[in-house]
């Protein structure tokens, strides 16, 4: 399973903050698929860092996606991380992860 | 229900007066926000025209007209899971209130738009609506029947500190 269908600007948010963390995990991912549990649970923690790191953006008024303010994306953020989640069978791990963030 | 000052100070308060609605679409929104049109963005595919995001509504090449599909509109939650996991996707990273704004399932709505379910093959995209165009029509047009619907959107305010 790979992100997304309906808002294509969520993969561009994802790979630009997993670009800007160097989290190579997140970008295989984006690349190659959602497979197994651990990259369920890696990429379940990333969004919520990317989230505090959005926040922090946000609050310096960094350019990101031409935009200074990246925060209405977020409910798209939501939307496709619970279904590429569902379909790919993770939602628990999903969901216990969110519930602790 | 729609004429009472809600509060809510967690989503446990959130979600015991979204439960007494008998049908509705609801968007969380950031304090200060338009609850159906969106802050300027000049770039990229997700820009806006008018407050309404390109992403959202099929648009004509010149970008003057939004075209008929029952599957591309205004997104809404129908359902606390739905509504609940964006809501806390926001607040996290509003660092300030974020209020929810709904509509009664049965409430009317312009001509030439209706809330359609979203038909992704997912069992997480129940309880996602689309408030769509059925009718070819202006952007123009959309954008006040956008605020149309706005004006007739109750709110349910947080209240307290940042959720």
């Amino acid at each position: 399973m790979i992100l997304t269908v309906r808002y294509s600007h969520v993969r561009d948010l994802v790979k630009y903050y997993a670009t800007e963390m160097a989290d190579d995990k997140v970008l295989q991912i984006l690349d190659q698929g959602l497979h197994t549990k651990a990259d369920a649970e890696h990429l379940s923690y990333f969004i919520w860092k990317m989230i505090d790191e959005m926040s922090k953006d946000r609050e310096r008024k960094k350019i990101v996606l031409g935009g200074t303010d990246n925060s209405s994306m977020l409910p798209d953020v939501s939307y496709e991380l619970d279904v590429l989640m569902s379909d790919s069978g993770f939602s628990d791990i999903w969901e216990k992860i969110s519930d602790q963030a | 229900m729609a004429d009472q000052l809600h509060q809510f100070k967690c989503l446990t308060d959130l979600r015991e007066i979204i439960g007494q609605l008998d049908g509705y679409y609801a968007r969380p929104t950031e304090r200060g926000n338009h609850p159906t049109l969106y802050p300027n963005r000049d770039e990229g595919p997700y820009r806006t025209v008018m407050g309404i995001r390109v992403c959202d509504y099929t648009l004509s090449v010149d970008g003057n007209w939004v075209l008929a599909d029952d599957q591309m509109g205004l997104s809404f939650s129908s359902t606390w899971q739905h509504l609940s996991n964006a809501h806390k996707m926001v607040s996290r990273a509003a660092g300030k209130q974020v209020d929810v704004y709904w509509v009664l399932s049965g409430a009317d709505i312009p001509s030439g738009m209706s809330f359609q379910p979203d038909r992704r093959p997912s069992k997480s995209s129940k309880g996602h609506y689309l408030l769509t165009v059925n009718q070819t029509m202006k952007i123009s047009s959309l954008v006040e029947k956008l605020k149309w619907v706005s004006d007739r959107m109750t709110v349910i305010r947080a209240a307290g500190k940042v959720l």
